[in-house]
């Protein structure tokens, strides 16, 4: 089997093991074991001191330190007795920088064994992580962590794909519709768990009058934070908030200047962001197409190519189809709670706020009997990975709790 | 006012035989710049009075009525639209042929919706164009392409379009493929052993004239008798680049095959067909009276300076049953210079370096690739 650090494009059925072994083993160990946090604490430690200057992998390995995995495994204390189910299968996203390198951390925290495979057009970052994850494998201390991995390439329809679903006990498949329906017609185990990653959308609520009293000092920040959650990913992930509620009762001069400065400090932090050609003419070209096709009302803001707004009078019937794209954004002003109710299709997943409750919006949804909302975060946090994602618990899922009578 | 010239037709079609009847390079910039600025702000008025979905972008852009705009300000449509939507200016009943542009296979295509006066009007500009290169008189035509090009007169490439555009320079024509791409060398021969010393106009596109024409001719070791005769080509360089035939290569070998050395490239698109932008001996690009190009830049839109690479605009007053009369291509470019070209002749004249290259996106979907 060859191995190989650099990106290779695969013929039909060849492998490239980028990290750990070919074939991992199947045995299961208890959630969040001592191996795992060890290991995951060192992958921290090296990506921190080696590769700052790498974001999402810097984010990465700030995520995995070993207090912050410490406080996933004290949520899980629980009284109860859980182990992993086996190997579990990841087939992740190839346009998210290193989201391979989030499930694995989840699949080896429930305490199972993990195969990834990743794309042959994965980039730097996701190649950079394998170098540093093999590296750190082969050290003898590791050894027993290494026989529990194995990141792969290969072609989608190879051989070597059709092999880990058949015999996975359990399969995490994040990306599109069509993605999930594809590997969903393949052949599983009958017993195999799947943790699956539809297309969603989401929205940000931000209250008007509260952002308005921000200090330019905050508003920057949160600025900042607003543009990690969308630009960062191109605007394109499904956490990214396409629509933004504006929650306010009614329009005066100090609402109007809240939204601007809001959006010129957006637009602001958006310097930083890599606009090419074909980005420009790609979000134009949507910004155009939505304003002559939609039945609302809309109004156009521009931001230099930088930022693009389009505010409609009522929310939209096909809210699913809405889409940004490159720092494009849908706004709306009034009751959020309005808004929310002709927003909340199942394809909601995550709303950022920022001056409202959490707890309002929680209720809010329970009451309502609401099908999205998925995900309740504060603005600029969009993006943060946690156990329990797009409504579903990796640990509960990955994991089987060994029931005893009460 | 703007209603009152939509009733009074007879005096836009006026407007437009004066357009129509301009030498194709005879307009200084600052008569051209005000020319263009006046006619462009008309169209754009007419064009909001006449397609609803255009109406509501510049409703939603805040574009003002009636407000004189200067030629830079005339919004633009991105030209992908044109593959997304169906957007004409006058009741479908009107129109008189749908214009495709060359997709590769699986690709959308744009669709231009002309009618009778527009259609005109492209082909005039075409013909003042051809004229003032090749001359006014009508020549043989050596078309590098297969006549069933044409066969559908309803739903027409840009292909066909080009051929048919360029077939009013004809006396004669010859198509120099059969229906299955295959030079036909005994047709071709005929031709040249008739008019060889006549002078002979030939046409293609790049693309085809290098993979069904140069190509098997070098291959087979024949040499056609055409030092006589003038090569018009266009259609984009995308495919030859992936086999790097530049344009001073490509001169090269069609002159070995063929002993043309008057070659003359074009640009020009289905979205804004007639007014194309032809090669000089120079080998610049030249935008005639009857369209005109800006560059941008990608950061805000905003023109470049000469020399500066941009994203290639292009503005043309002769699109009236479509709203196509200010598009940004998706092409790159550089204008180097207006009126100052050493062929002489006047307008802006620039270089195309090619389709904007398409970078990978991030996001959560279309993920299981590769």
């Amino acid at each position: 089997m060859p191995r190989s650090g650099g990106a290779v494009i695969p013929m039909k059925d060849e492998v490239v093991i980028l990290a750990g072994v070919r074939q991992p083993e199947t045995e299961p160990w208890e959630p969040f074991a001592v191996p795992v946090l060890d290991f995951l604490g060192q992958l921290s430690r090296e990506i921190r001191r080696e590769r700052r200057q790498n974001e999402q992998l810097a984010a990465f390995g700030f995520w995995c330190r070993r207090s912050h995995m410490e406080e996933f495994r004290i949520r899980y204390e629980d009284g109860r007795f859980r182990l992993g189910r086996g190997v579990v299968f990841h087939i992740p996203a190839a346009n998210v920088p290193v989201l391979f390198g989030y499930s694995l951390v989840m699949g080896l925290l429930a305490g199972n064994s993990c195969s990834v495979r990743i794309s042959s057009k994965s980039r730097e970052q996701d190649q950079i992580l394998c170098r540093i994850l093999d590296r750190i494998l082969t050290r003898p201390e590791y050894k027993g962590m290494r026989r529990r991995i194995s990141v792969f390439s290969s072609r989608r329809d190879s051989l070597a794909v059709r092999e880990a679903l058949s015999a996975c006990a359990g399969c995490v498949v994040w990306g599109g519709d069509r993605t999930i329906s594809e590997i969903r017609s393949m052949l599983i185990r009958p017993d195999a768990v799947q943790l699956n990653f539809p297309d969603r959308y989401s929205i940000s609520i931000l209250d008007t009058l509260q952002l308005g009293y921000m200090t330019e000092e905050e508003l920057k920040n949160l600025a900042h934070r607003f543009y990690n959650d969308t630009y960062l990913l191109d605007q394109n992930a499904c956490s990214s908030p396409v629509f933004v509620i504006w929650n306010q009762k009614e329009e005066s001069k100090e609402a109007q200047n809240a939204r601007e400065r809001w959006w010129n400090a957006v637009a602001e932090e958006a310097r930083s962001y890599d606009l090419t050609a074909h980005k420009a003419m790609a979000k134009y070209e949507l910004l155009c197409k939505y304003a002559m096709t939609m039945d609302e009302e809309t109004k156009i803001s521009r931001y230099w190519n930088r930022l693009y707004t389009i505010e409609v009078q009522g929310i939209p019937s096909d809210t699913d189809q809405l889409r940004g794209a490159f720092g494009m954004f849908f706004e709306y002003r009034g009751d959020w709670r309005k808004a929310l109710t002709r927003l909340a299709s199942g394809r909601l997943q995550t709303i950022a706020y920022h001056g409202i409750e959490e707890q309002e919006i929680v209720d809010f949804v329970l009451k309502n009997h609401l099908f999205g909302v998925h995900r309740i975060v504060p603005a600029g946090r969009a993006a943060d990975m946690d156990p329990v994602w797009d409504g579903q618990d990796f640990i509960a899922v990955l994991s089987r709790q060994i029931g005893r009578e009460a | 006012m703007i209603g009152k010239m939509s009733e009074e037709k007879g005096k836009i079609d006026m407007d437009y035989e004066m357009i129509l009847a301009r030498k194709p390079y005879s307009l200084c910039r600052a008569e051209k710049r005000e020319l263009f600025s006046k006619w462009l702000t008309e169209l754009t008025e007419y064009h909001r009075q006449h397609c609803l979905p255009y109406e509501k972008l510049l409703k939603a852009l805040e574009i003002p009525s009636g407000r004189s705009m200067e030629e830079e300000e005339i919004p633009m449509l991105p030209i992908g639209l044109f593959k997304s939507m169906e957007l004409m200016s006058v009741p479908p009943g009107h129109i008189f042929k749908t214009m495709t542009s060359s997709g590769t296979k699986g690709q959308e295509v744009s669709k231009v919706f002309l009618d009778t006066d527009t259609a005109r009007y492209q082909q005039l500009a075409l013909a003042g164009i051809g004229e003032d290169f090749f001359g006014g008189q009508r020549l043989p035509l050596l078309v590098i392409d297969s006549p069933d090009v044409l066969k559908d007169r309803v739903m027409f490439s840009a292909r066909g379009a080009g051929i048919l555009g360029f077939s009013i320079f004809s006396s004669h024509i010859c198509y120099a493929l059969t229906s299955d791409m295959e030079l036909d060398m005994e047709s071709v021969e005929e031709f040249l052993k008739r008019y060889k010393d006549t002078g002979i106009l030939v046409f293609g596109f790049t693309y085809i004239i290098w993979k069904y024409f140069y190509e098997v001719l070098a291959r087979q070791g024949k040499k056609l008798e055409l030092e006589n005769a003038v090569l018009v080509h266009g259609g984009g360089w995308k495919k030859l680049i992936s086999q790097s035939v530049s344009s001073d290569e490509f001169k090269k070998r069609i002159y070995s095959v063929t002993g043309i050395s008057r070659i003359h490239n074009y640009y020009g698109m289905a979205e804004q067909t007639g007014c194309i932008y032809m090669e000089c001996q120079c080998g610049n690009l030249h935008a005639s009276v009857y369209s005109d190009i800006i560059t941008r830049r990608a950061v805000d839109f905003t023109p470049c300076e000469y020399g500066e690479k941009g994203i290639i605009q292009i503005l043309s007053p002769l699109p009236r049953s479509y709203p196509g009369h200010s598009i940004l291509t998706e092409d790159e470019g550089i204008i180097i210079g207006e009126d100052d070209c050493l062929c002489g002749r006047l307008g802006k004249y620039f270089k195309v370096t090619g389709r904007i290259k398409h970078a990978p996106v991030r996001g959560c979907s279309d993920t299981y690739e590769g």
